[in-house]
C-alpha cells in the first residue's frame, strides 16, 4: 500500500510532525512519500492508496468590524499559505471516495487553533475524498505530541 | 552562586544592556525572550508579551502593507534557516508609532532542528531623516549650480558659432576646451540630480508601449559620430519580430544610451561592439558586448555602488560622475527588471538588461 503525507509549514512545526506521521504509516506497513505541499501536484494524489493532508493554522491581518465568524471565513485561522495555494488547485477534482487522513497544527492559546484542520476535511469532503480516521489536531508544542501522533498514524487501516 | 548561574546572570545582564531591541520566538510563534532595550522601543511591559504570540509585539510593515504573519520575515527565516539583515521593514506599535527598523534575524538550531529565531532590531527613523537631508541637499546644490552652468553653455555655444565675431584659431581652441569642461561639469551635476530624484522615492514611471529592437537602433544612430571616431565596428542582432514593451521609453533609453557609451568608452579604436535584442516569454533582453579592457571581479562588485570607479588603464582617461550605472541599475529595478554582468579582464565585457514587457 502506498501513502502520500503532505504537509504545509512554516515555521516548521508540520514538517516536524509530518516525520512521525511517516515513521507510524511504515510501521503499519506504507510505502510512504512525504513531501511539502509546495513541491506538490494535486495529478500526484491520484497515484496513492492513502493520502495524508496536513498543515498549521495562520491568522492573517485582523479586519475591524467583522464578527468572529467573519474573521473565521476571511481572515482568521486559515490554511498554511502553501497548503492553502494547493487546496484551490483540488477545487474541482475528483478523488473517488480515495482514503485521506487529515492532521492540524495548532496551538490552544490561539483562538483558531488547528481550524486547518477543518478546513482540510472541508476541502476533502468537497473533492469527493472519504475520510477515514478521525483527525488529529496538535494543540500545544509540537515536541508533546510526537509519540501520540505516531500511534495515529500507525492505526490507519484503509 | 555556582559558576554556571553567575554566567546566565552575566549573559542577561549583557541583553538587557543592549539599546537595541532583541527577542526571540519559538516555532509556535511565541515571545521566549524579550530585553529592555526591544520593549523600550516598541513600548510594551514584559508581562504582557511572554508567552504571547509575537504579531502581539507590534505589526510588521514591508514598506508597502502590514503583513500577515506567516509572511514575517522570522518565518522566513524559519524556512530556509538563512539569516537575514534588511531595512526594508517598520515595525508599527500599539500606539501607532511607525517605526523604520534595522533588523537582523537567525535561526536558532538545536540537533539540526530550528526550534525559533533571534531577532535584533534599532531604530533608524534618525539615519533615514539625516539621508533625507542629505537628498534634499543634493537636489537642491544641484539645481543651484545648473542654473548659472547652464547659462555658461548658452553663452560659449553662441560664442563658437560666431556671434561675437570671428575667432582666432587659438581662441577656438580655448573655447572648445571651456565648452567641453562645461558638458562635463553639466553631466555630472543631472547625475547628481537623478540620484536625488531616485532617492527620494518619488519618482515616477511614465510607460507607453515602445519597440525595443526601434529603441536600441536610435541609441546606436545617436553615438555614431563618437562610434566612428573610435573607429568601432558596432553589430546589432536585432529580434527577429519587433518587441513591443510597457516601458518608459525616456528612461530606458537612458540605461541604453549609458551602457553604449561606456562600451565605446572603455574599447580601445578599432573594436567590436554588439548589441542584441531578444525574446524570451514574458521579459525580452538587451545585451551590449564589448571588445574592452574588461572588469576584474572585484571591479564587478562595486560597479553599481555610488561614485564607483573601477580602476583600468582607460578610467583615468575617461570622464563620468561614477553614477552612471548606480542610476542605470535603479532604473531597471524600477521597472522590475535586472542587470546581469559577464566579464574578462583584457576581452571585453558583457552587460544584459532583463526587462519584463508588461513594465
Amino acid at each position: 500500500m502506498k501513502a502520500f503525507v503532505l504537509y504545509g509549514t512554516t515555521s516548521g512545526n508540520a514538517e516536524f510532525l509530518s516525520q512521525f506521521v511517516q515513521s507510524g504509516l511504515e510501521g503499519a506497513g506504507y510505502e510512504v512519500v512525504r513531501k511539502n505541499v509546495k513541491d506538490a501536484d494535486v495529478a500526484d494524489l491520484m497515484n496513492f492508496d492513502l493520502v495524508v493532508l496536513g498543515s498549521s493554522t495562520w491568522d492573517g491581518p485582523k479586519q475591524e468590524g467583522l464578527s468572529m465568524k467573519e474573521q473565521s471565513a476571511h481572515v482568521q485561522g486559515r490554511l498554511q499559505v502553501d497548503m492553502r495555494a494547493f487546496v484551490e488547485k483540488m477545487d474541482g477534482i475528483d478523488l473517488h471516495q480515495k482514503p485521506v487522513a487529515v492532521f492540524g497544527v495548532g496551538h490552544y492559546s490561539y483562538t483558531y487553533t488547528c481550524n486547518a484542520a477543518n478546513l482540510l476535511e472541508e476541502a476533502v469532503k468537497k473533492a469527493n475524498g472519504k475520510l477515514i480516521v478521525e483527525t488529529f489536531r496538535v494543540t500545544d508544542v509540537p515536541d508533546l505530541s510526537v509519540d501520540a501522533i505516531e500511534t495515529w498514524a500507525s492505526s490507519i487501516y484503509i | 552562586m555556582n559558576k554556571s548561574s553567575r554566567t546566565a546572570l552575566e549573559y542577561k545582564i549583557i541583553l538587557e544592556s543592549l539599546i537595541d531591541g532583541l527577542y526571540t520566538i519559538d516555532t509556535n510563534g511565541f515571545v521566549t525572550y524579550i530585553n529592555d532595550g526591544a520593549l523600550k522601543l516598541l513600548g510594551l511591559r514584559r508581562e504582557d508579551i511572554i508567552g504571547k504570540s509575537c504579531t502581539s509585539l507590534c505589526e510588521v510593515n514591508d514598506g508597502k502593507n502590514i503583513l500577515a504573519a506567516e509572511f514575517h520575515p522570522v518565518y522566513e527565516v524559519l524556512q530556509t534557516r538563512v539569516s537575514i539583515s534588511s531595512d526594508a521593514y517598520s515595525f508599527v506599535t500599539h500606539d501607532k508609532r511607525n517605526i523604520p527598523v534595522f533588523v537582523s534575524i537567525s535561526p536558532m538550531i538545536i540537533n539540526d532542528r530550528p526550534v525559533g529565531v533571534v531577532c535584533a532590531f534599532r531604530d533608524i527613523a534618525r539615519e533615514r531623516e539625516i539621508d533625507e537631508l542629505k537628498t534634499n541637499f543634493i537636489s537642491l546644490a544641484s539645481h543651484q549650480l545648473r542654473t548659472p552652468a547652464t547659462g555658461v553653455k548658452f553663452y560659449l555655444s553662441m560664442m563658437r558659432d560666431g556671434y561675437a565675431g570671428e575667432l582666432a584659431v587659438k581662441q577656438k581652441e580655448f573655447l572648445n576646451q571651456a565648452y567641453y569642461s562645461n558638458e562635463r561639469q553639466l553631466g555630472v551635476l543631472n547625475d547628481l540630480l537623478d540620484v536625488a530624484h531616485l532617492e527620494s522615492g518619488k519618482y515616477e514611471l511614465q510607460t507607453t508601449e515602445i519597440d525595443v529592437n526601434e529603441l536600441v537602433e536610435k541609441s546606436i544612430s545617436d553615438h555614431q559620430t563618437f562610434i566612428e571616431t573610435n573607429n568601432h565596428l558596432v553589430i546589432f542582432n536585432r529580434n527577429p519580430q519587433p518587441i513591443k514593451a510597457q516601458l518608459d521609453c525616456a528612461k530606458i533609453r537612458m540605461v541604453v544610451d549609458n551602457f553604449v557609451s561606456n562600451a565605446i568608452k572603455y574599447t580601445p579604436p578599432g573594436g567590436t561592439i554588439t548589441l542584441e535584442v531578444r525574446d524570451s516569454l514574458d521579459t525580452f533582453y538587451i545585451s551590449i558586448t564589448d571588445t574592452g579592457v574588461g572588469i576584474s571581479t572585484e571591479g564587478i562588485s562595486k560597479l553599481f555602488q555610488k561614485f564607483s570607479r573601477v580602476d583600468n588603464p582607460l578610467s583615468t582617461k575617461v570622464g563620468g560622475s561614477g553614477l552612471g550605472l548606480y542610476i542605470a541599475k535603479k532604473l531597471v529595478e524600477l521597472h522590475n527588471g535586472t542587470i546581469e554582468v559577464h566579464s574578462e579582464l583584457g576581452k571585453g565585457t558583457t552587460f544584459t538588461i532583463i526587462l519584463p514587457k508588461g513594465g
